[in-house]
């Protein structure tokens, strides 16, 4: 196991002490959800950041690992050329709902390309490539801290109180030991890559398509193989044998209740606002 | 009398395949009894342990023939959740069956999914992580376990769940040699508690240690039952070696000691070949060996200056290594499960730098830090323990080519280096094969086949015969030590002490992210202090020598050297 294990801890539990691990599963699974919804409605950055910005202190106080975000700049930068192509053809005012349309069909900057000719940058568009930019990192920011926090069998604990059926316990079970055995797996696989001469090696679309069909296909095949292995494994320890006994009596706290019925009251509100209103729209 | 399994004219086939994976197995297991079922691989005795509990055809389908009866209750008619409660399995990989995010968690996992009451599931939790010895590490990351305490917890997993019967699947196969006696002790003391049926499966490398520990072995080949009965009397009766699995050394060399006319008997008990080893060798003169190992004294291929490194997640795997790894070299690179080896590889083939400003790993002179990996793997690279993790083709000849034509070879310099490598690892039926459909033992000639192909001058082969057969192992060590005379630097990692003291030239013993011993094979084997530091054990031919006085000061590293010893005996 080795190296590999001590590498990847990357999204997955970790026992620690804090604030947000003492809180019940539901309360963070409410709450991520809550901020998870938002982040994927809003397009206003205006929205977004605050969103962003409880994603970073409920981080800090589950303590989840700095190199953890090292992925999200990874993701921001990857999403860059994406955003180029959304910033500079989201121009027709049409598309934006709440800001005035001479702003957002007013020129940024305009820029000159060969062959395609003058190319303008909306503010229109520029509001659009920055939502896009930072949605998907968001989204991260607001699930770290509940993989962080939230070991599956507490998860499962809590979940079967309210006599979830053990399949979709099972998906969740899979999901959860998916993830970070994807990592795992995927850093291994691209390491025995690299040690056979594979690199990227090209900006050409075609080669680097070819390139990652090894990686893709190890890939499939590993989770394949491992969705297989955790079948097994959880049927060996008779899993969907019985009702499932938890082993911690996790009992809601007069806090966990307070910050169950604050979020779900914020995203009530807040999916009422941006469908009534367009918060939160551009 | 009770039997606690009964198995009667069982055959299995596996859908879509037309050889049937068993044939008219009948077999029964008394209560209490300790069974081994001994075959190489591919011989069915996994299939025949997914029998047991449901897996096999619930989950894998097959057709089945005939009954299996355990704890009294019918496979066939019921499902694995409900056959858990009767027969528990731990299969050979343990990383695989761990599912929750601690070990108390995941110890608890089964016992939760019984129905059983509260006290009584934490009670089990307690019992069974005192006798894996796993108290203490509730709070720790499965995944983060060395492998013998990753298999302490599968066992403990199970254990939890209390069934009357457990079955292991090669138990050993991951473990170094202190792992591999606490586990058997494990299962020493699973079985004397409450009288438990234990049955496990052994393909031939640790033989040495399940042996003693049978009540009574099973002897499959190619899906039959091949031999029954008293562990000394199969072993005595040669059946092992007949169907592949190999024997202890201490066995093999007894009856190479009958063939040239001494009157012992044919055991692997130690303490008895001892014994007559001290009758045969009193008052004689001995024989001696031809020093045949020569440590490689050719230019410096890689050098690690105070090397030292440390994981994000804090734990320091190496602390200052320093090593030198020379031309011609055939080296063995040893030390328990979790003491650096890995690591050191990785720093090797330059995947890892060093985390002190002052570490270096020079390959070819050069600093691994103003290298890039690509042309540092044109002179060192390494093979993996799980062949699976190295093949990301769909044909064999495709999956060899890979690592050429990344590595700029032209296509006939491919093309020659597929040819040549299909060759070398009699490869040749399998080119236009499906790797997904391959074998273990050819997976892991492939993986040998695809890095030896990219021609490096230095190669780390990570465990190069676990889960192997006998004749499979022998292949694989026979072509390393053939590139070696060819010129290869080879090192080999594993935790087989038998075969590193057989093939290598000079050992480096590691242990907690340092270097304890590294020196010529004998010298390093020799020095009992430094092994016990390390959790290792010498080869077990060695320890024979050393329980007969006479025989002490040889320091033999191999079952030929023994040989000769007895060979130039005279009056």
């Amino acid at each position: 196991m080795g190296w590999v294990g001590e590498m990847a801890v990357f999204l997955e539990y970790a026992h620690r002490d804090t604030f947000y691990h003492r809180l019940h599963p539901i309360t963070k699974l409410v709450i991520t959800l809550t901020l998870f919804i938002l982040a994927g409605l809003y397009w206003d950055v205006r929205f977004l950041l605050p969103i962003a910005l409880i994603g970073l202190l409920i981080s800090y106080i589950a303590k989840v690992p700095a190199r953890w975000f090292l992925a999200i700049v990874g993701i921001m930068v990857f999403l860059i050329p994406f955003v180029i192509i959304g910033v500079l053809t989201q121009v027709n005012p049409l598309l934006f709902k709440v800001y005035p349309r001479e702003f957002v069909s007013r020129e940024f900057f305009t820029v000159t390309l060969p062959v395609i000719g003058k190319v303008g940058v909306t503010w229109g568009g520029l509001l659009w490539g920055l939502a896009f930019e930072l949605r998907i990192p968001i989204i991260l920011l607001c699930i770290y801290p509940f993989i962080y926090s939230t070991s599956f069998n507490d998860l499962v604990n809590a979940l079967s109180r309210y006599n979830v059926p053990y399949q979709l316990l099972f998906i969740l079970m899979v999901a959860y030991r998916f993830v970070p055995v994807t990592v795992r797996e995927t850093m291994t696989i691209i390491t025995a890559l690299r040690l056979r001469g594979w690199e990227v090696g090209s900006r050409n679309p075609k080669i680097v398509f070819q390139r990652f069909l090894p990686l893709a296909f190890a890939l499939v095949r590993t989770l394949v193989k491992m969705i297989d292995e955790v079948n097994t494994a959880a049927r060996i320890r008779a899993f969907g044998a019985s009702k499932y006994t938890p082993i911690r009596q996790l009992e809601m706290q007069t806090l966990d209740r307070i910050l169950i019925v604050f979020s779900l009251t914020l995203l009530v509100l807040a999916v009422y606002l941006l469908f009534t209103q367009n918060m939160g729209l551009i | 009398m009770t039997y606690a399994v009964e198995i009667r004219d069982y055959s299995l086939t596996f859908l879509g395949q037309s050889r049937k994976a068993l044939k008219n197995i009948n077999l029964k297991v008394r209560a209490g009894e300790v069974l081994g079922i001994v075959g190489p691989a591919g011989s069915g005795k996994t299939s025949l342990l997914l029998s047991l509990n449901g897996v096999i055809p619930n989950d894998i389908p097959a057709l089945q023939e005939g009954s299996i009866i355990v704890d009294g209750v019918n496979t066939m008619e019921h499902d694995v959740a409900i056959l858990t409660k009767h027969v528990g399995v731990v299969l050979d990989t343990p990383d695989t069956q761990l599912l929750a995010a601690t070990v108390y968690d995941d110890v608890a996992f089964g016992p939760s999914n019984l129905g059983l009451a509260r006290d009584e599931i934490l009670r089990r939790v307690e019992r069974a992580l005192e006798v894996s010895r796993l108290k203490g590490k509730e709070l720790r990351n499965p995944l983060q376990l060395s492998g013998g305490e990753q298999q302490s917890l599968a066992i403990a997993g199970i254990l939890a769940m209390d069934p009357p019967i457990i079955a292991f699947d090669e138990p050993l196969s991951m473990l170094d040699p202190v792992g591999k006696e606490t586990v058997i002790k494990l299962l020493k003391n699973i079985a004397r508690e409450r009288n438990r049926t234990v049955i496990i499966t052994e393909s031939g490398p640790d033989l040495e240690y399940t042996l003693p520990f049978f009540d009574r072995i099973v002897a499959l080949r190619d899906g039959e039952m091949v031999a029954e009965g008293d562990p000394e009397q199969l072993v005595a009766s040669g059946v092992l070696e007949i169907i592949g699995v190999g024997e202890p050394q201490v066995t093999t060399l007894l009856r190479n000691l009958i063939s040239q006319g001494h009157a012992v008997r044919v055991t692997a008990n130690m303490d008895f070949a001892a014994s007559q080893l001290s009758e045969i060798v009193n008052g004689r003169v001995l024989g001696s060996f031809r020093e045949r190992h020569n440590a490689g004294v050719g230019n410096i291929i890689l050098k690690m200056e105070n090397v030292r490194y440390v994981y994000p997640s804090g734990v320091e795997a190496l602390k200052g290594v320093s090593l030198e790894i020379r031309d011609g070299d055939m080296i063995g690179l040893v030390g328990s499960n979790g003491s650096g080896k890995t690591t050191l590889c990785m720093h090797a083939v330059g995947v890892l730098k060093p985390t002190n400003p002052d570490g270096r790993v020079l390959v070819m002179g050069r600093d691994t830090k103003n290298m890039k990996l690509k042309e540092i793997t044109r002179h060192v690279n390494y093979v993996y323990q799980i062949p699976d993790n190295m093949l990301f083709q769909e044909r064999v000849d495709d999956e060899i080519a890979f690592g050429p034509r990344m590595m700029g070879f032209t296509p006939s310099e491919t093309r020659k280096a597929v040819d040549a490598m299909l060759e070398l690892f009699s490869l040749g039926d399998y080119r236009d094969s499906y790797i997904m459909h391959l074998p273990r033992n050819v997976k892991r000639l492939l993986s040998l086949a695809c890095i030896v192909a990219t021609g490096p001058s230095l190669l780390l082969v990570d465990e190069p015969t676990t889960g192997l057969d006998r004749k499979t192992s022998e292949k694989v060590m026979n072509i390393l030590e053939m590139l070696n005379r060819q010129g290869v630097t080879i090192v080999i990692i594993s935790h087989n002490m038998e075969l590193v003291g057989r093939y290598c030239k000079r050992v480096i013993v590691m242990d907690n992210g340092r270097i304890l011993a590294d020196g010529p094979a004998r010298e390093v084997f020799a020095d009992d202090e430094k092994l016990r530091c390390a959790n290792l054990r010498p080869p077990q031919i060695m320890r024979l020598f050393k329980m007969v006085p006479q025989l002490l000061h040889y320091n033999v590293l191999s079952l030929e050297e023994a040989m000769e010893v007895f060979s130039g005996m005279g009056g």
